[in-house]
């Protein structure tokens, strides 16, 4: 069974999908908010203790997501430390086909660890 | 055809979508690429979004200026904005991140650094520099600024079409 939340605010909407090994978040739309972080960082963190509770992997798929200014980058990046500094084992889904996407995401991979515990994907 | 789109926009949060947008049509009307189109959208976006957060709007009247110039086989994206005394922290912040990315031979290196060290910083400072960065980087463009005579803060980034 999959038990899927959504969260909107302005032109971005979230969806988190809880399945039987992974906790995905679907972005849809665009995140072009002034201060994305008090829409975002309460559901980032909600997710990530849910991952290291549930020892799930989380997936963040951005492949829906159509534009994000740069201050959406900040909480992405945050949760991506903070996955790195804890147990937790975190995806990022990217389109490499669109140039945008393949130049933001895949300049995440500094975050990635060895074990493949935090990992980046392009893919089309 | 016109060479140049000049545009002024209402100091609002909600207008730079559609002032975006607007500067996206007048690129489709020179057949810029749909990759370099996608390119200076975020350009301009984040400049205009630079231009609300650090600009001074003592009146009602007071405008961001946006203006594209394509010729010459290059896109220059301006935006400018009032500006007072109050702003010279962000001036001399403005200057030394834009020295820095260009102290860096390739603004992908500049970039990564911007990452790393974002990463580290409160979630709530606005003021990370990442938009610049990301300018230079993803969007291949050289950023400039300067200050004129009526006290506009202009900053302009400069992409070459491929």
């Amino acid at each position: 069974m999959t038990d899927t939340q959504s969260f909107t605010h302005d032109s971005l909407r979230v969806e988190i999908a809880e399945e039987a090994q992974s906790i995905t978040m679907r972005w849809f739309g665009k995140s072009t908010m002034r201060k994305p972080g008090d829409f975002l960082a309460p559901i980032l963190a909600d997710l990530l203790k849910r991952g290291n509770e549930s020892g799930k992997r989380i997936v963040m798929d951005f492949r829906t997501l159509q534009y994000m200014n740069s201050s959406t980058i900040t909480p992405v990046i945050r949760l991506l430390e903070q996955a790195r500094r804890s147990a937790g084992r975190l995806s990022v889904l990217y389109r490499q086909d669109l140039k945008w996407q393949h130049l933001s995401f895949s300049a995440l991979k500094i975050f990635e660890t060895p074990d493949a515990r935090i990992e980046l994907k392009g893919a089309e | 055809m016109r060479d140049a789109l000049r545009v002024r926009m209402k100091p609002d949060w909600d207008e730079i979508g559609r002032t975006s947008e607007r500067g996206l049509r007048f690129l489709a009307s020179h057949r810029i690429s749909p990759q370099l189109a996608e390119a200076l959208y975020m350009i301009i976006s984040e400049l205009l979004e630079n231009s609300l957060k650090y600009g001074v709007y003592a009146t009602e009247k007071e405008r961001v200026a946006l203006s594209i110039r394509v010729a010459d086989r290059q896109v220059i994206v301006e935006v400018s904005n009032p500006f007072d005394e109050s702003c010279r922290a962000h001036l001399e912040t403005l200057d030394k991140l834009v020295q820095w990315i260009r102290g860096y031979q390739d603004p992908f290196e500049a970039y990564l650094e911007k990452l790393r060290e974002v990463s580290r910083r409160p979630l709530q400072d606005e003021t990370s520099g990442l938009g610049l960065a990301r300018i230079a980087y993803e969007g291949g463009a050289i950023l400039d600024f300067f200050v004129d005579e009526k006290k506009l803060l202009n900053v302009s980034a400069l992409s070459t079409l491929e």
